[in-house]
């Protein structure tokens, strides 16, 4: 008599039967046969055998024995050892079993292992950002005793700085017994290499003696004593970083005493720095360094005595016991000291102290919270690449039910199988990882070179260490949790028997299924509501009204060691008025736009200026004749500067639209007086707001002042053509006509520098629109792969409907519902999360608030045409299921 | 793998079992793939010769049996030797020995 095993997968179970049937035992005999069989059954079935193989083995006792008896150790009269294994030989069994599991099903494995590697990529990079950004350590001895010293004027213009003969002052108020022990001073400078055709454009810095010894950095050639001589110009030394003697010039053990020109002075090499030192700031790499006192060369025409020049900044180290707080007080009794001596321009300036962190302190908070912004939504994409690839695991689980059903109804705990699956998702997860950090090693190559190119002079050094390791490895095991739980979450609420039962398991795996996908519909909506409000804010940056022609004004500094006269200016203007398609040019003593301010002391007969200052400290231009007009600022009333404005007095001024609306609403602004750094000027004109900050959203008040017939000590040449950008090389010419002693110039359209400007706006919608589309790819792949399953499990119910007339069209249309219900779902719980969270990314959003309709609407009409494509054609393949082969089971 | 005459296999199945059981403690089908292993196929008992082998064994005291808990739910009947089954193996395996020498002086290999 044959009969059905219960608890038993076929044919099992049969074959078990017909042996007991065969040995022709009855009674307890034949229950004793198949208690044993049963055992030895499970026994394989826990140890990861399938059932046909368990089947066959079963008829075979020769092969089975020696397994058996291999598992347990021979001791006379004592009981069989436990075939049951301990944790680490269950682990190591689930591993294999894994293993072989994935190695038979290549498509799965190398679809989930692209999958998380591109989600692990995502966080990888990241966190080489954080890393490079918060966490690494500066390469300097004891960084947390060095703090970084920035001046600030009132109006919290934070770009000012100390002075050279401020910074001696300085450094000479350090006593032994106060909280700073040591005072270094630096500035920034663009320098170029060499000459003619090898010219290249390189970052200096320019620094105290004391700069290297306070940071602990040493050279690996040569030295790095670059010594102040008492006046300026002094040694011409220079101190190469690492990666310039390397890639500049082939590590040459002979560098040191070798002469480089630098802007057209020769300088002597006198050390390499130590590997991996580029200067204390991130972001701004440094390839060499220059003695403070060679600051003329950077700054020419720079005169110590004139306390109006403060291009420096500088960075202590505490004396022990020493606090930011106490060295703070120490140098603003200096500061009040220089207030006291130069009124005029030391007025309320005042000092900070804050710990050396690689970041300038004005930006810290908003590069933190930048980056920051990016690894939440880097995680959010290994969120969905998790959610993703447990969404396939659980359709895998799913399919082998059955066995798994068995295993629970005869006695393997819940734990074991669990741990199966959570194996199966840790390995899955480690072959992600390891897709996932070589391409996140490309991708921090292509974010460095981007970032250059977006901001030249800038760099990111992304190096992968131990903690980036670690934390890629934390969210990897994160990850692999997240793939893991819906299967096993599945595997723990089945009741054995219901699994038996067959198809009841589909309905619960179904709901799981949904939920993983709406799930990573909500999260995917969510970010690419971000790339969209990014996408956003960058178009609206870009195309701002500067106010002015930006692209077709350009502007160099005219580099001389003495002062340039009037007439040679005009000389030099007139010259390059003449090549062809320049419009016209004047000069200015700064930019048309930048970053800095220029403020000036202004008293505005009839107002009050603020209580803590004796005058209005407002941005002026010095400008020449034509300004105005060449520059596309739109004039709205009086005139321009003329000629005679610029060669003599008496001075007149142009004020903006924004200074007008500040102090005189009401009046007439034409004939007013004003008096600028104690020279009288007389306001003949009103322009239109220009965007003269880069950094301003709100025009603040503005005046252009004529220059009288003083020549700038740093005259800007600005000159209007259609195409400035390929006037370089002309440009040149002529300078050199001009002045062959003349460091060559650097035309800059202003254009790039407000372009420059938007740094944080374009690097950010790179990164999140990368981020955006890979989140919407991931989602679009689970939704079709949940219609996909839904479809094909529904198979017998939709050939019914088609076999009983219905119509196609019916068919494709239920499908389709049901997909975009799903898609509705989720998207509400993305619009929703995007709509709180939203509101932190304010700061970084130009010309367009966090919870813009627009792009939220946008956001959710692509998802619906995505979701569209994604069900219709499962859709499509439902309603062409023939009726006759579906109802019969193929 | 040759069969062993029936009345052959009478005498030397429970010899071959106690020895096996000397070893340890067995449960059934494990004890049939023992001998079927060890003894290269020729002493295979089948399922229906080894269980009544078993209790008729068991009847005669020379093995006992005992239930052992495997995990929640299961458990297996081990067999082991009892003393008078260790007696009998002596006595008994001494007689084979004696009936092996015998057969060699006959001419038959050992």
């Amino acid at each position: 008599m044959t009969q059905m095993r219960p608890g038993l997968p076929d044919p099992l179970g049969r074959t078990i039967t017909s042996l007991v049937d065969a040995s022709g035992l009855t009674g307890a005999a034949a229950r004793e046969l198949a208690a044993d069989l049963t055992e030895y059954a499970r026994d394989g079935l826990e140890a990861g055998r399938t059932p046909d193989e368990l089947a066959a083995r079963l008829g075979d006792p020769t092969t089975v024995a020696p397994r058996l008896a291999a598992a347990r150790p021979s001791r006379p009269r004592r009981p069989d050892p436990d075939l049951r294994e301990g944790a680490w030989t269950a682990f190591l069994s689930d591993l294999r079993l894994t293993l072989r599991s994935l190695a038979r099903n290549r498509g799965l494995t190398a679809t989930s292992a692209m999958v998380l590697g591109l989600g692990i990529a995502a966080t990888a990079t990241a966190f080489t950002v954080v890393n490079e950004a918060v966490l690494r350590p500066l390469p300097v001895v004891d960084q947390a005793d060095l703090v970084d010293v920035w001046a600030h004027e009132p109006g919290g213009n934070s770009f000012a700085g100390f002075g050279l003969e401020d910074v001696r002052e300085y450094r000479a108020a350090l006593s032994s017994n106060g909280a700073l022990e040591e005072l270094a001073a630096f500035a920034g400078a663009r320098l170029s290499l060499g000459e003619g055709s090898a010219r290249q454009d390189l970052v200096g810095q320019l620094v105290s003696r004391d700069y290297f010894p306070m940071l602990g950095v040493g050279a690996v050639v040569g030295g790095t004593s670059l010594e102040e001589a008492p006046e300026l110009g002094g040694p011409r030394t220079v101190v190469l970083s690492h990666g310039l003697w390397e890639e500049g010039f082939g590590a040459d053990p002979e560098i040191v005493g070798r002469a480089l020109v630098l802007d057209g002075e020769s300088y002597t090499v006198i050390g390499v720095a130590s590997p991996g030192f580029r200067g204390h700031f991130i972001g701004f790499p440094a390839d060499l360094w220059l003695p403070i006192t060679a600051v003329d060369l950077v700054f020419p025409g720079f005169d110590p005595n004139d306390r109006a020049r403060m291009p420096f900044e500088m960075i202590g180290r505490l004396a022990p016991g020493g606090t930011a707080e106490a060295a703070q007080a120490q140098l603003n009794a200096v500061a009040a000291a220089l207030e006291t001596r130069y009124p005029e321009t030391h007025q309320g300036h005042r000092v900070g102290v804050s710990p050396t962190s690689g970041l300038d302190h004005s930006l810290r908070p908003f590069v933190l919270a930048f980056v920051g912004i990016i690894a939440i939504l880097a995680s959010l994409v290994l969120v969905i690449a998790g959610l993703n690839v447990g969404s396939l695991l659980l359709v895998r689980t799913l399919a082998r039910e059955g066995e798994l059903a068995v295993r629970l109804a005869l006695g393997a705990g819940r734990g074991r199988l669990v741990g199966q699956l959570l194996t199966e998702a840790l390995l899955l997860t480690t072959l992600g990882t390891a897709v996932g950090l070589l391409l996140s090693r490309i991708v921090a190559g292509r974010l460095d070179a981007l970032f250059r190119q977006f901001a030249p002079g800038l760099g990111l050094e992304l190096p992968f260490d131990a903690r980036v390791l670690a934390l890629t490895v934390v969210s990897a095991v994160a990850a692999a949790l997240v793939v893991g739980a819906a299967p096993a979450l599945h595997v723990v609420r089945r009741a054995p028997a219901a699994s038996l039962g067959g198809r009841s398991a589909a309905a619960g795996s179904s709901r799981s299924r949904s939920v993983l996908v709406a799930t990573q519909v909500a999260v995917s909506v969510a970010l690419v509501i971000t790339t969209g409000l990014f996408a956003r804010s960058l178009r609206a940056g870009l195309s701002v009204d500067p106010g002015f022609a930006a692209d077709q004004v350009a502007s160099f500094v005219v580099q001389r060691d003495e002062p340039s006269s009037t007439s040679a200016l005009e000389a030099l203007l007139g010259d390059l008025s003449e090549l062809p398609t320049v419009e016209g040019a004047t000069v200015a003593d700064g930019a048309p736009t930048g970053v800095a301010r220029s403020p000036a002391s202004i008293h505005i007969p009839g107002t009050e200026p603020p209580p803590d200052m004796e005058a209005w400290a407002i941005d002026v231009r010095r400008v020449g004749a034509d300004y105005l007009g060449l520059t596309g600022v739109a004039l709205l009333r009086g005139r321009d500067f003329t000629v005679a404005d610029a060669r003599n007095g008496p001075g007149v001024a142009v004020v903006n639209q924004a200074f007008v609306e500040r102090f005189w609403p009401d009046d007439d602004p034409l004939g007013r007086s004003l008096e600028v750094d104690g020279d009288p000027v007389r306001v003949v004109g009103v322009a239109a707001d220009a965007r003269t900050l880069v950094q301003d959203d709100t025009p603040d008040p503005f005046v252009y002042v004529s220059l009288g017939g003083r020549a700038p000590a740093v005259p800007v040449v600005t000159l209007r053509a259609a195409a400035p950008e390929v006037l370089h090389d002309d440009v040149r010419g002529v300078v050199e006509v001009h002045d062959p002693g003349m460091a060559p110039p650097t035309l800059t359209v202003a254009r790039e520098t407000l372009d420059a400007g938007l740094l944080a706006q374009r690097l950010g919608a790179v990164v999140v629109g990368v981020l955006g589309v890979v989140a919407l790819a991931l989602a679009s792949v689970g939704l079709f792969g949940l219609i996909q399953f839904s479809v094909r499990r529904d198979r017998h119910e939709l050939a019914v409907r088609l076999a009983l007339g219905g119509r196609g069209a019916d068919v494709f249309s239920s499908v389709l519902r049901k997909g975009l219900t799903l898609v509705g779902i989720g998207a509400v719980a993305g619009v929703a999360l995007a709509s709180l969270a939203s509101p932190g990314l304010a700061g970084f959003l130009v010309g367009v608030g966090p919870r813009d309709p627009y792009t939220y609407g946008a956001v959710v009409l692509l998802f619906a045409a995505v979701a569209i494509v994604a069900c219709a054609i499962p859709a499509r393949r439902a309603m062409s299921i023939p009726p006759a082969s579906a109802l019969r089971g193929e | 793998m040759t069969r062993m005459p029936r009345n052959w296999m009478r005498g030397a199945g429970p010899l071959a079992v106690l020895k096996l059981l000397e070893e340890r403690e067995m449960y059934g089908y494990e004890l049939a793939e023992a001998l079927d292993r060890q003894s290269g196929g020729v002493l295979a008992l089948g399922h229906s010769t080894l269980y009544p082998l078993l209790y008729s064994l068991e009847s005669k005291g020379l093995i006992s049996q005992r239930a052992t808990r495997v995990s929640k739910g299961r458990s297996r009947k081990y067999y082991g030797v009892t003393e008078s089954g260790l007696e009998w193996l002596r006595e008994n395996e001494a007689q084979w020995s004696e009936l092996v020498s015998a057969m060699a002086k006959l001419g038959f290999e050992r």
